[in-house]
């Protein structure tokens, strides 16, 4: 173990975002910390001496923060119930409790840190080519392996949190909010747009938070500080800090997360000036904690006031590296030695000497000791590209901090469709050709030097405005900075004899995990990516693409610009399930008697998004309930809510013509005050759907559709009459309408105990007659359908008068012993009368003759939709027919829908419907049949759960009144 | 979200409108044989370039045409039924009417919003 | 005083209303119970939902709907989308060149609405076919300045005030239902109107609020958006 030497440094210029003041502790992994308030978790870690963060997620080994930006797996923390929480960037709070992850015992003494000494039994493709064979091994291996492998904890008792998204809307969205990202914003807004700009830092200002301009610290805090302040004084540009935007798609849609919710942010132009990311030094423990980006010692210094080290060496190829030296000098740290990868020029490096930096030219750290924490670090001459001397000097120290060079932040705009290439004159990547609405600013578009930055983005905002707003774009920045070729190292990797050299911390992958792909096979730049999960971690390549694109180069010989890169996908950072699933929306419709029906103690069933009492009463006695709303039908009087069911006014010259067209039967003759029996088929001939047409007036129909049809129907009848262009109207008016209905022997007493202009008499008003009128001062549709078996009347009125026609009929009916009747009910009653239900006695392949609906079609008619479909099947011939059938043995087990009917050991056929029928006493149900076993009295096998075969006989349907009396009454 | 342009409601998100298929036009079912009313009924073109497809706005139940380039998921141009007939009917290289038709005429859009 | 029950027309949302600590009074016309004594001026200016389900309301559809009302003296133009201010307050929101909505005034339509409705005859061939809007959909009203922001939540149309001027329509897809947005300022308090499924009205009754909570919002009655339009 080592120093205890970090610590805070107490000077002015260094901890912009803590309030010394406001001291606060926390736990990690049940020990007492303290820090400021203003702190991340892993600021004040740091800050107290905890340098070791994690454990690696396949050796183990020790880790502690590298960018101190969120962007490192290095990080991840369980904080309560959350995993994978980002400890760099979470914010600290009294209390606040917090555990490292992926360990086993305590993080200092992880008990699978064993596997480091087994590195070379683990190499890249171990777990395919391990554990896969022989077959079934997995199963076996599965379950160690991912407790070894997992990262943070799901915990299946966290409290349900709030989630929600919302829309956001711009003329120009710009991402980042460092000096590129202000100066491109600030000229949009000034120039008229309505600009967002979005940070993912609680404050703004990028690397001048940190960093230094020319050599001065002072400069950057003087432009960060004036930048804001110009940008927060402008009213048309709107400021989203601690916000990340996570992918960019076509037509100026982009995704981002602050906090809780997910932005859906919809706009016109985009500038990314999302920065840079830090690349690091492939060499040997390049992964011990206290070796870190020279830009996370810097946030660490200014942000937090918190000491990297006390002794630290810089290992740099830029002018970067020189500058952090003099933060350290500045926050009164020692610095061992700047190990300059070259021969870097610049008035920091100057400024650096005259402090008495001992500074070591071509020269690279190889080689690092110390194993919670670096302790020395060895350093050798570089002999050639990745080749060095063997160490000529081993430096103590507690921290090293590596400025090596950037990779820029693409990721946005290639998501949107830029294409990525490497430009060997800065060893970096450039977005060319990005889509339209979609540019770059800043170091993501390869311009570095400070002033450069300004004109630039200001020119890249300025053009954004000009084609938010329709006009021309303009004249075209200019992006070529020449100081940008100084800031990347070509080739900072230094293969070791033996160990491990870290090019993805994430997934542990060191260099030759990334040669043996390319030995293996894998050599393109995209398969090695897949096959030794380079990238594939939750930093998403940012620190380990580029070293990975030059190793492939190295071994293959092909140069960076032809290998190629990897393709960027959303989301940039982690989004949780919960942003995406966000607040859900679930549409639930309530028909207007609903209220009533919970009154009287019903449960309910979803029917599409419409909840529908199934039956009335307790859930445990279900099925008494059920019956006697059957029996109560059957001899008295029941009401159903049908509202749901679907309405169509079908209005205008062509009405008859047009339900001619579009239902099989035909309508052209059908008197006025009648209805009529419709079936949909498809033109393909299958049936879609059923209801029946009512004519109001010689050019009104009023036609009812299934519950879960009806919208279908309303699309198919539009669709076909924008080409027809027949003179109609198509109206959906199933939401105007509630409708009821009562049925049983006493219906037309009670309809008849109401004050009505409708004379409800047998003579006046027969079976499938309709008539309007007003029923106790309700404006009224009445049908006389018998879908249920009795007669009865189907009542539709507007649904605003729906509760009080519910409240009327059920007050007339209480001397009649009227009961309220659900689904389940009606469902047993229909089937007793041998109707169809489409969609549950039809599936997706039904002709109406397989039905046994022919005499629901017009063979006459030139036309309608599926005729030449079912006559081409018609002449065919069917294989199969729906048929009634009765289970002849009264001690068989009752068989359910969709069991199979078997015949010498074969499925010949399928039940659609099947119900123990209390008025018949005895089971009955519809079945599809081969022809050859449709004839009456035909007996066959059911196989029921469990195996069981039941013998069950082919009846005629109706099952119940099959002379259809009782409707008629 | 893609954004595809209505012409009776403008630019909206794609989540708000429902694919109808591709535009092919209806052989007379009076006349064509079981093989070409099959071959209408099941077989896609499934070209890779330009379609025509039916598209609707759901909310107003308002049926178009859209224009689509299905290598580039480029969505080239929408237009109103009537404005693709009446550019057909300018271009004779294809002017197979696209559906059976009854003797009635008219010019509904199909507008409606319940 | 009245009771929703009292009358045989109800509002969907009565049990939410009363639930809210809603009073009831008789709509203009009498035929239903509106609710009342929710709300306040300074609420309604910044951010508050309103129902006036209870209120008049008449669709007509159909190719020759735009003559058919000019005939009967609605104040329209043939321009989709766009919400037309009638003489008596009430409005005119012309969804498509084959389809119209009529919205009472706040202060009730003098029965103006029954009568179209009553005097229509599908014989007169006119082409336009009336449409009971008053039953398919509820009518809420969200108001002030905070709208925008808060519809943000549940639509993805661009609802800002520069952009979705007075007497916009959009006819769109809102917390996954289909509804009718129109922007009809009263005085110039910005308010929204948002006509969507008379049976989903609870569903979007929660989803508004849920949406407005952040804000800070309340309901509004009837009675303060008239307050609202004296000024």
């Amino acid at each position: 173990m080592s120093t205890s030497s970090t610590g805070r440094i107490d000077k002015p210029g260094f901890g912009l975002l803590i309030d010394r003041t406001k001291p606060l502790s926390f736990t990690f992994d049940g020990r007492l910390f303290n820090g400021y308030q203003g702190d991340t978790i892993a600021s004040a870690l740091y800050g107290a001496g905890q340098v070791l963060l994690s454990r690696s997620f396949k050796y183990h080994r020790p880790r502690g923060a590298l960018t101190m930006n969120g962007l490192d797996a290095n990080t991840l923390v369980q904080v309560a119930d959350e995993p994978n929480v980002r400890a760099d960037l979470h914010p600290v709070s009294p209390g606040l409790a917090v555990k490292s992850i992926n360990r086993l015992g305590s993080l200092e003494r992880d008990a699978f840190s064993v596997l480091d000494y087994f590195g070379r039994f683990l190499p890249v493709g171990f777990y395919y080519k391990t554990f896969f064979r022989p077959a079934g091994a997995w199963k076996y291996f599965e379950r160690p392996i991912r407790i070894m492998a997992g990262l943070g904890t799901l915990d299946p008792r966290a409290d349900h949190k709030y989630y929600d998204k919302a829309y956001l809307f711009t003329d120009v969205l710009v991402v980042g909010g460092g000096q590129a990202g202000l100066e491109a914003a600030t000229a949009a807004a000034e120039d008229g747009a309505e600009t967002l700009l979005i940070e993912e830092n609680s404050e703004l200002g990028g690397s001048l938070l940190y960093g230094r301009v020319g050599d001065s610290r002072d400069a950057a805090d003087t432009l960060r500080r004036d930048l804001a302040a110009k940008a927060r004084g402008l009213k048309n540009l709107t400021i989203l800090t601690n916000t990340v935007v996570s992918g960019l798609f076509t037509d100026g849609w982009a995704a981002a997360i602050t906090g809780n919710r997910l932005l859906k942010i919809r706009t016109r132009q985009t500038i990314v000036a999302a920065g840079s990311f830090d690349q690091p030094i492939v060499f040997r423990n390049n992964d011990r904690p206290g070796i870190l980006f020279a830009t996370a010692a810097q946030r660490l210094m200014r942000l937090y006031g918190v000491r990297p080290g006390n002794r630290a060496v810089i290992a740099t190829s830029n002018v970067f590296g020189y500058e952090t030296a003099l933060d350290l000098l500045d926050a009164g740290s020692e610095v061992a030695a700047v190990v300059d990868l070259g021969t870097t020029t610049g008035p920091a490096v100057e400024a650096v000497r005259a402090r008495g930096v001992r500074i070591i030219t071509n020269a690279t750290p190889v080689d690092a000791k110390g194993y919670l924490r670096v302790e020395s670090i060895g350093i050798a001459s570089i002999t050639g590209q990745g080749k060095t001397s063997s160490v000529t000097d081993w430096i103590t120290c507690d921290c090293v901090l590596i400025s090596v060079g950037c990779s820029p932040a693409l990721n946005l705009a290639s998501h949107a469709g830029a294409k990525v290439i490497f430009d060997p004159a800065i060893q970096m990547h450039r977005a060319v050709n990005p889509p339209e609405g979609v540019s770059l600013a800043g170091s993501a578009a390869g311009v570095w030097t400070p002033n450069l930055v300004s004109t630039h983005a200001r020119e890249t905002g300025a053009m954004a405005a000009r084609l938010a707003s329709g006009a021309p774009a303009g004249a075209q920045p200019e992006t070529i900075d020449h100081g940008a070729s100084a800031i990347t190292h070509a080739y900072p990797i230094f293969k070791s004899g033996k160990g491990k050299e870290f090019i993805d911390f994430d997934e542990d992958l060191s260099i030759k995990d990334i040669i043996n792909s390319v030995k293996d096979g894998y050599d393109d730049i995209q398969l090695v990516k897949r096959y030794s999960t380079a990238g594939l971690g939750p930093s998403q390549g940012r620190h380990a693409n580029l070293n990975t694109i030059r190793v492939v180069s190295a071994v293959t010989g092909k140069p960076p610009e032809v290998i190629g890169t990897t393709t960027f996908r959303p989301p940039l950072v982690p989004e949780k399930f919960a942003h995406m699933a966000g607040r859900a929306f679930e549409p639930t419709r309530l028909t207007s008697m609903h209220r009533r029906h919970e009154e009287l103690g019903a449960q309910f069933m979803t029917a599409g998004l419409w909840m529908r009492p199934a039956y009335y009463g307790a859930k445990n006695n279900a099925a008494r309930a059920i019956e006697d709303e059957v029996r109560a039908v059957r001899n008295n009087a029941g009401l159903i809510d049908v509202s749901t069911l679907g309405g169509l006014d079908i209005r205008g010259p062509d009405a008859a013509a047009f339900i001619d067209r579009m239902y099989t039967w035909a309508y052209e003759k059908q008197p006025v005050g009648r209805a009529r029996y419709t079936l949909m088929t498809d033109i393909s001939g299958v049936v879609i759907d059923d209801g029946v047409a009512c004519r109001m007036a010689p050019n009104h129909y009023y036609v009812t559709a299934t519950t879960s049809g009806v919208d279908q129907v309303y699309r198919a009848m539009t669709w076909f009459n924008v080409q027809w262009k027949m003179d109609v109207d198509v109206a959906n008016v199933t939401a105007a309408y509630s409708a009821v209905n009562l049925a049983g022997p006493k219906a037309r007493d009670i309809v008849q105990s109401l004050a009505s202009d409708i004379d409800f008499s047998k003579e006046a008003f027969p079976y499938m007659g309709v008539r309007t009128g007003t029923l106790a001062g309700i404006p009224v549709r009445v049908l006389r359908v018998g879908f249920v078996g009795e007669a009865g009347y189907e009542i539709h009125c507007p649904a605003s008068y729906g509760e009080a026609l519910w409240d009327i009929l059920m007050s007339a009916g209480k001397t009649h012993g009227l009961k309220p009747f659900g689904v389940e009910a009606q469902r047993i009653l229909r089937l007793e009368k041998g109707h169809i239900i489409v969609g549950q006695d039809t599936d997706g392949l039904t002709n109406p003759i397989e039905a046994g609906m022919e005499w629901a079609l017009a063979k006459k008619k030139p036309f309608y939709v599926g005729k030449r479909s079912i006559d081409m099947q018609a002449a065919k011939g069917i294989t199969r027919k729906l048929i009634g059938f009765a289970i002849t043995d009264s001690a068989a087990p009752t068989p359910k829908d969709c069991h199979l009917i078997i015949r010498n050991g074969a499925i010949v056929g399928r039940i659609t419907s099947v119900v123990k029928s209390p008025t018949l006493g005895k089971v009955v149900g519809l079945a599809y049949l081969p022809l050859d076993m449709t004839e009456t009295g035909h007996r066959f096998e059911i196989r029921v759960d469990g195996g069981t075969m039941v013998a069950a006989e082919v009846v005629p349907t109706p099952f119940y009144d099959p002379d259809n009396a009782r409707q008629d009454l | 979200m893609k954004i595809l342009n209505c012409p009776l409601n403008g630019p909206r998100n794609i989540s708000e409108f429902v694919w109808g298929g591709e535009m092919k036009a209806m052989p007379d079912p009076a006349t064509a044989t079981d093989a070409q009313w099959t071959a209408y009924l099941f077989l896609e073109d499934n070209t890779a370039g330009e379609i025509t497809e039916w598209w609707l706005h759901a909310p107003t139940n308002y049926w178009f045409i859209a224009r689509r380039n299905t290598l580039t998921d480029e969505i080239i141009e929408t237009m109103t039924y009537d404005a693709y007939l009446a550019r057909q009917k300018a271009s004779p290289a294809d002017n197979a009417e696209p559906t059976a038709k009854p003797a009635t005429g008219g010019t509904e859009t199909g507008a409606s919003s319940v | 005083m009245t009771t929703p029950e009292q009358h045989l027309r109800r509002t969907p949302l009565r049990s939410a209303l009363a639930k809210a600590g809603a009073t009831w009074t008789a709509t203009p016309a009498g035929d239903s119970a509106i609710s009342d004594g929710l709300g306040t001026i300074e609420a309604a200016r910044h951010l508050a939902i309103t129902d006036l389900s209870p209120l008049p309301r008449l669709g007509f559809k159909g190719r020759e709907t735009i003559p058919a009302m000019k005939k009967r003296g609605i104040t329209l133009e043939a321009t989709p989308n766009r919400a037309f201010r009638q003489p008596d307050g009430g409005l005119c929101l012309v969804l498509a060149a084959s389809e119209v909505i009529l919205l009472s005034p706040l202060a009730g339509d003098g029965g103006k609405l029954q009568e179209l409705h009553d005097n229509w005859r599908l014989d007169d061939a006119e082409r336009t076919y009336p449409m009971l809007r008053r039953d398919s959909q509820a009518w809420f009203v969200v108001s002030g300045a905070k709208t925008p922001e808060m519809l943000a939540k549940i639509c993805g149309i661009d609802f800002r005030l520069t952009k979705f001027p007075d007497l916009s329509i959009a006819q769109t897809s809102v917390a996954k239902i289909s509804a009718i947005v129109t922007r009809a300022d009263i005085g110039n308090t910005p308010t929204f109107h948002i006509l969507a499924d008379s049976a989903s009205a609870l569903y979007f009754f929660d989803c508004l609020i849920d949406a407005a909570q952040e804000f800070g919002s309340s309901l509004a009655c009837r009675t303060v958006l008239r307050n609202l339009e004296s000024g």
